[in-house]
């Protein structure tokens, strides 16, 4: 006879305490292993999805540039029409025309139904001191974009408005801030600023485009023309989506000028470029996406990694004092033989360890069910079934020695006052009691 | 002079009730009992026999005086030292048979051998076994068995290791004629093959070496 049939033997007598014991460290030991398991399940379902959308995204991209080719190709290419003696080298070195022309032009453009363009945008744009800032600018006045006749199909019933304008016309009272200056400024839309004496709301701040485009002012045109003494004058009509089938720019010039005799068409915005930039708002589209989807997984994560930090204490607590109080239990209903024992010369630290070893052999049983359990709960629910090569990667090593060592050594720790008390048993008392 | 087996001296053992007044269970008692005897307590419930039997177990302190065993005084040795001593020394016999409910007849007669193991016990736990008419029940539960059964496995278990002393409380109390009789016929073949037996009993028809009768926690008669 040894200690260890001891507890055998009475663990096959009162199968159900010991049962109920067992299965509180399985559901610890389960929770526990799942909880991590399927976080780190989960942290690589994660990582395969961004992988694929990111994948998605390169594919989309392609499509993208497939898609914007042929557009580009069907939408031709936008033009600047400008006096025909404005020096090109001039225009350059200033980074707008020199030479105006009559703001009737473009009316007489759009009147006579170009061919060739779609949209027209008068300007007038010329470099200024922002007095109140001391900076240079270049400051530019716009009616916003005037009809064409023949391009309907792009107005509004009145036939003077277009129903979805590219670029807006600005409302007196507001102003447009190139990217550069609101930065340097901090101005923001809402803002209010002062110009030659004026107070403008800022309506709008522009994308940064990396040219002299950056330190622009966008007025109404009137208000432009009365600032540089320039009324009934403009230096600018942009051609914006001009239709040209063919890539010849010469086209459109002739179209123009049958009708603009004395101006010159420059092409001031290339497919290329037009490409490029739609590339570029559809990659950073894309990149949000990414982003919100991978702050989307971060937080689901944070909330899961929460539940765990909850759940698994939690359980182990419940498990722990389930063992104390079984065994307690078993201490009280075994009172009678703990006596007789004591009687027949089992020591005190005997007596213990029937407790003890019980409740490590509860403990060790359990974390081993718990551990198959995890692993079958991570299987089903886990999102990466076992057959994957990568599913037992995650199944941590250090975490399923811990749970098989920890959880039998928390369980004689949960024992341990029911067995001090046990072994505490006065057999004489016992005895007397029982005879 | 030979050492007795048991050998009490002024021994006084007084109960302090936490809510009554204090019970003297033994009053300066003194016996003496050699080996080979068959020695009977006798006196009616309360009068002190099962006290007497745990002070001489080892179990119970005795207030005043001097319990010996075997020269060994208990008093000085440790409760574990006590416990080491009692496993080789004494064997139990109660009345309510106190076997483990969960462990076949055989390994009842074995739980000795939790506290004091050695070579050739089962052997010696089968013979006993089967000495004493229950071969054909070893392998089962103190729930299957009958009184009479129960306290001969309770017997065999007492005798496994071969002790100088054999403590019996009442241990015919919950049996039948036949089975109280085979009881202690056992006994009394026990202390013929030079054991001692100290028993408490309510039966007056004990034929006893020594019958020592108690009352009210005084020795009223001691005689052979």
């Amino acid at each position: 006879m040894t200690i260890w049939r001891l507890i055998t033997e009475e663990i096959r007598f009162r199968r159900l305490g010991f049962a109920s014991g067992v299965l509180s460290i399985l559901v610890a030991t389960g929770c526990l292993i799942a909880a991590m398991t399927l976080l780190r399940t989960h942290d690589t379902r994660a990582e395969r999805m961004l992988a694929e959308r990111e994948r998605a995204t390169r594919e989309e991209m392609e499509r993208l540039e497939d898609d914007y080719r042929r557009i580009m190709r069907d939408l031709g290419h936008n033009v600047l029409v400008i006096h025909q003696d404005q020096d090109l080298s001039e225009l350059q070195a200033l980074g707008h025309p020199r030479l105006t022309m009559p703001e009737a032009y473009a009316h007489r453009l759009g009147l006579h139904g170009s061919k060739t363009l779609n949209h027209l945008l008068p300007v007038l744009q010329h470099r200024a001191t922002w007095p109140e800032r001391g900076v240079e600018i270049l400051l530019s006045g716009t009616p916003g974009q005037i009809p064409v006749v023949g391009r309907e199909r792009f107005l509004a019933a009145d036939g003077m408005t277009y129903r979805n304008p590219i670029i807006r016309a600005l409302p007196p009272g507001m102003v447009r801030i190139g990217h550069s200056l609101a930065r340097r400024f901090d101005l923001k839309p809402g803002d209010t600023t002062t110009l030659n004496g004026e107070d403008l709301r800022v309506e709008q701040v522009l994308p940064q485009e990396g040219s002299i485009a950056d330190i622009a002012v966008w007025v109404d045109l009137d208000r432009a023309q009365s600032w540089l003494g320039l009324e009934g004058k403009i230096n600018g009509i942009l051609g914006l989506e001009c239709i040209c089938r063919v890539d010849a720019l010469g086209v459109v010039d002739k179209d123009v000028r049958s009708i603009l005799p004395d101006v010159q068409v420059l092409e001031f915005s290339s497919r290329v470029t037009a490409r490029a930039l739609a590339r570029q708002r559809a990659g950073q589209a894309h990149a949000k996406a990414l982003e919100a989807e991978a702050a989307h997984q971060e937080t689901m994560r944070r909330e899961r990694r929460l539940f765990a930090a909850v759940l698994v204490p939690l359980a182990v607590a419940v498990a722990l004092i389930w063992i104390f109080m079984l065994t307690l239990g078993n201490v009280r209903e075994r009172r009678g033989e703990i006596g007789i024992l004591r009687a027949l010369g089992v020591g005190q630290g005997a007596i213990m360890m029937v407790f003890l070893l019980k409740a490590v052999l509860m403990g060790g049983i359990g974390a081993v069910l718990g551990l198959v359990a995890g692993i079958v709960v991570t299987g089903l629910w886990g999102g990466i079934p076992p057959d994957d090569p990568e599913f037992w990667p995650h199944i941590q090593p250090g975490l399923v020695m811990a749970a098989l060592l920890i959880a039998p050594a928390l369980c004689a720790l949960a024992a341990w006052l029911p067995a001090v008390r046990a072994a505490a048993e006065d057999p004489a008392v016992v005895l007397r009691d029982w005879s | 002079m030979n050492t007795a087996t048991v050998e009490l001296t002024g021994v006084s053992k007084t109960y302090q009730g936490s809510r009554s007044a204090a019970v003297a269970a033994l009053c300066d008692f003194s016996l003496r009992v050699e080996s080979g005897s068959f020695v009977v307590l006798q006196g009616p419930s309360g009068c002190g026999k099962t006290t007497l039997l745990l002070m001489v177990g080892g179990l119970l302190s005795p207030d005043q005086g001097m319990v010996r065993v075997r020269g060994q005084d208990l008093a000085a040795l440790s409760a574990e030292g006590r416990a080491a001593f009692r496993a080789r020394t004494i064997g139990f016999v109660f009345q309510q048979f106190h076997l483990i409910p969960y462990l076949t007849a055989l390994d009842n007669v074995l739980a000795p051998a939790l506290a004091v193991g050695g070579a050739g016990l089962r052997q010696r736990a089968e013979e006993s076994i089967t000495r004493l008419g229950l071969s054909d029940r070893r392998d089962h539960l103190p729930g299957e068995l009958s009184s009479g059964e129960r306290q001969r496995v309770a017997l065999a278990r007492a005798l496994l290791h071969q002790p100088a002393l054999i403590l019996a409380d009442e241990p015919t109390g919950n049996l039948d004629e036949e089975s109280a009789m085979a009881v202690l016929g056992h006994l009394r073949a026990y202390a013929r093959e030079g054991g001692a037996v100290l028993m408490a009993t309510h039966r007056t028809d004990v034929s006893a070496d020594v019958l020592v009768r108690l009352r009210s926690g005084a020795t009223v008669t001691d005689h052979e």
